[in-house]
């Protein structure tokens, strides 16, 4: 027992700099693909860049300003690495149809979205861990089977539904907030509730199966046989080891929860980066999809790195060398 | 190709599902009315004049010195008169009295200055105005406009919002290019004055000292909200007084609502356009064009497929246009001999075959415009009817697209303006010359080409509308190539207090006299 202890302590710091490589690597292909973006699109930039300004009939001179102005008289490597290091240095181009650079517009607007994905989070987390636990703990019963409808329910209604739900009957039908949010609390709430009810019923799923199997398993056997309370059987024996697979699918699904936050964002008129991504998206304005789709797979990247590091702390067993698990 | 992340559609059919329970709103009291609440879907990104100026001319800050009206002609809006007395000379005289908002007068220097600025920064106005022009101060009030060759689309140039808006050139060099000090600094002549502006909305105020009368709201707020169902659930919530831009679907729901209306506006000067590909496939074929343009049913699109949010197509332009040819009919029959006469026979199941190839034609659409759907849906119809099946195909970036050889289709449907702003010489350069930027179809003809070069300095206006008029029976009946399927009229969602309130013209959504109905 002591020996397992002593070679887990060893292997952290090998355990970490795997997951950092790992990460790094999971960056640097992501920057290749999200840059690639551009060069695969079909039809010139400039064209692009000009249908994105809505100038009709440009001339010669501003064709040639503008390919200079982006860059792209370069060859391709040399736009990756110019554009590679710019990332690096926090610039992120100009949006091409504002010409103003797409890192200060999207940090102006990014708070609002990181409160909006931050508080929908902590919701998805709180409401499946405690709707797994309920229906767990009343396996077979009525709250059970609700929650198992729940879950079937939400896990089939895209969130903007929802959204537009909540919208024309709580806040026109109800009177609670307002349709043109202007960052107002009760928005962030409701959307938040929205977006994190919606995420959490596939959660609330995987938990609910993972923490069943536990409480069939021989060490919740041993504990019941010794007069534990189910209550406190499912709270300390089964929870901890149901939590790995679900934190796994957590670090996996909040890319979901980033990539839906924009929607969400402009249905409930959320002064976040998803009405300028809107906007972005219907003139192909692709340097600041780029960039959001950036921001996006780093904080998965990110979340996913984090989730790894935290199951090392759960499961000892992780963080072994590969030899000595073998 | 790719989707758009939220269909308008979808939603508005969801929303359409939904009981509309909201009461009517309360009515305020007369003589002191609130400022009014716009919410649009294009946000105004900045208070730059040369790149996001346009939309101060929409909503009430900023004027022109023309203005293009209703009627289809251009009317002196800051100008008192435009004269011509000779071909390479324009004589501009303006309004007595007329000052910027911050007081400053608006006279012939402070004109040229604005000119010269536009000219310098603004790629519109550089692209506007022929090589050559001279913009003099001639006088306190008269500024002359002197060109190598005549220049007939001065008027429209200066009704058009993205050319020459009226602006003091003296405060906006003095910002350099920190555009957020240009707020509440006054440098326009319109009736409401800019007095905040962010990510979310333009607030501004009535401006006393404008030059027609007292402005008849205190202010305005502009909000921006991309989507549609949030803006018009805005004006249902009493939350907004006017919502632009609503999508046709959600008119039958907005009508069911109480509080609300569904207001359509006049001719606009655009529409969705047609363009036949004769580079390659059956299109080559001139009377499979003829054929086509006649078995396309206007009205039906305009009045039964869009309700009557649409105007009916008579001719490639609106009928409100002095120059507009009203030659197009809808004949089924002479389609059907045409294709006859093509040697495309009807096959067992109504689609035409010649030498065993069935007549199938591309429609090529953008999802940018979810209004293609409906209408590329009606055209395959009315196609259906004369034998020709017709498969819809969407493009992403449909300019690129139809410019790359190597992507298959035979119809384009674009929404273009023909005439934006009464200018028709932009439109047919672009699109109908041989190297055009925009001559998708590889339209060549050399009496177009011609025509369109003599237009381009044709003073007379009864030689320009001859020469229009000549265009659009080339297109019709002798070498068809771009056609209108319609012609767009605004629309808005307002409330009972702005149950009066037109959609306006030519984007002039707010003017000194707008107000809530008596």
């Amino acid at each position: 027992m002591n020996g397992s202890r002593f070679a887990g302590a060893r292997g952290w710091p090998r355990a970490l700099g795997r997951i950092g490589l790992q990460a790094g690597l999971a960056a640097l292909g992501a920057s290749v693909l999200v840059w690639a973006m551009l060069p695969l699109a079909p039809g010139d930039p400039v064209d692009m860049i000009l249908a994105a300004r809505r100038i009709e009939e440009p001339t010669a001179a501003q064709i040639a300003e503008l390919r200079a102005r982006f860059g792209l008289d370069l060859p391709l490597w040399q736009r990756y690495l110019h554009w590679l290091g710019g990332v690096l240095r926090g610039d992120l181009g100009l949006s091409w149809r504002t010409g103003e650079p797409v890192a200060e517009a999207l940090l102006r607007r990014l708070p609002a979205t990181l409160q909006l994905v931050g508080l929908s989070l902590a919701v998805s987390v709180v409401w499946s861990l405690a709707l797994a636990l309920i229906a767990v703990r009343w396996a077979g019963r009525w709250p059970d089977r609700l929650v198992m409808a729940y879950t079937r329910v939400f896990a089939a209604i895209p969130a903007f539904v929802l959204a537009l739900l909540v919208l024309q009957f709580v806040v026109v039908g109800l009177g609670l907030g307002r349709v043109l949010s202007g960052g107002a609390g009760i928005t962030l709430v409701l959307a938040a509730v929205v977006l994190g009810i919606d995420r959490a019923a596939g959660w609330t799923q995987l938990l609910r199966a993972t923490l069943a199997e536990q409480m069939a398993r021989g060490p919740a056997d041993v504990a019941r046989a010794r007069g534990a309370r189910e209550a406190r059987i499912l709270a300390v024996i089964a929870l901890p080891p149901a939590l790995l697979p679900w934190l796994t699918a957590l670090g996996i699904s909040v890319g979901g929860l980033i990539g839906g936050a924009p929607v969400l964002e402009t249905i409930f008129t959320w002064p976040g980066v998803g009405a300028y991504l809107l906007q972005a998206l219907s003139v192909r304005d692709v340097p600041v999809i780029q960039a959001f789709v950036l921001i996006a797979v780093l904080a998965y990247v990110a979340v996913s790195s984090s989730v790894d590091a935290l199951a090392l702390l759960i499961d000892p067993r992780l963080r072994a060398p590969r030899e000595g698990r073998a | 190709m790719t989707t758009i992340p939220l269909s308008r559609r979808w939603l508005l059919a969801a929303a359409a599902a939904l009981a509309l329970t909201v009461p009517g709103l309360p009515a305020r009291a007369e003589g002191a009315h609130p400022p009014l609440r716009i919410v649009t879907s294009f946000a105004i990104d900045s208070m730059n004049p040369w790149e996001d100026g346009f939309w101060m001319q929409e909503f009430g800050q900023a004027e022109l010195l023309m203005q293009f009206r209703e009627d289809g002609r251009h009317h002196p809006w800051l100008l008192q008169s435009l004269a011509n007395p000779e071909p390479t000379r324009w004589v501009m005289t303006l309004r007595e009295g007329i000052t910027f908002q911050n007081g400053r007068p608006v006279d012939a220097a402070a004109v040229v200055a604005a000119i010269e600025a536009a000219r310098k920064h603004s790629a519109s106005a550089q692209g506007a105005v022929p090589e050559g022009a001279v913009f003099t101060a001639t006088g306190a009030l008269e500024i002359t406009v002197t060109t190598p060759a005549p220049w007939p689309e001065l008027p429209g140039v200066l009704a058009d919002e993205s050319v020459f808006l009226i602006l003091d050139a003296e405060a906006v060099e003095a910002v350099g290019e920190d555009w957020a000090q240009l707020v509440g600094a006054g440098i326009y002549t319109g009736p409401y004055a800019v007095t905040a502006l962010d990510d979310r909305r333009m607030e501004a105020t009535a401006f006393p000292g404008y030059w027609q009368g007292r402005p008849a709201l205190p202010g305005l707020t502009v909000s921006f909200v991309p989507d549609a169902n949030a803006r018009i659930l805005a004006v249902q919530n009493d939350e907004a007084d006017i919502a632009l831009y609503p999508p046709l679907a959600a008119r039958p729901q907005v009508e069911a609502t109480p509080g609300m209306h569904f207001n359509i506006g006049a001719l606009g000067t655009g529409g969705f356009t047609g363009f036949m590909n004769l580079r390659q496939g059956p299109l080559a074929d001139v009377r499979l064009r003829k054929a086509v343009l006649r078995a396309v049913d206007y009205r039906e699109i305009a009045e039964d497929v869009f309700r009557g949010g649409l105007a009916q197509a008579t001719s490639l332009y609106a009928a409100n246009l002095p120059f507009a040819l009203e030659n197009y009919r809808t004949d089924p029959d002479e389609a059907a001999r045409l294709l006859d006469e093509a040697g495309w026979t009807p096959g067992a199941d109504g689609i035409r075959r010649k030498d065993g190839q069935r007549l199938t034609l591309i429609l090529a659409i953008y999802p940018q415009q979810p209004d293609l759907v409906p209408l590329s849906t009606a055209v395959q119809a009315q196609l259906a009817r004369v034998g020709i099946e017709a498969q819809v195909v969407s493009f992403d970036g449909i300019n690129q697209a139809l410019m790359e050889p190597s992507n298959r289709w035979d119809i384009a449907m674009v929404s273009s303006g023909a005439a934006g702003w009464g200018r028709v010489q932009g439109f047919l350069e672009t699109y109908l010359l041989p190297d055009g930027q925009r001559n998708y179809g590889g339209f060549d003809n050399a009496e177009v080409a011609g025509l369109v070069t003599e237009l381009a300095t044709a003073i007379d206006p009864a030689r320009r509308t001859a020469i229009l008029h000549r265009i659009q029976e080339i297109l019709w009946d002798d070498d068809p190539y771009a056609f209108s399927f319609n012609i767009h009229k605004g629309r808005v969602v307002v409330n009972d207090r702005y149950a009066c309130y037109a959609p306006g013209f030519a984007l002039y959504h707010v003017s000194w006299q707008t107000a809530p109905c008596e």
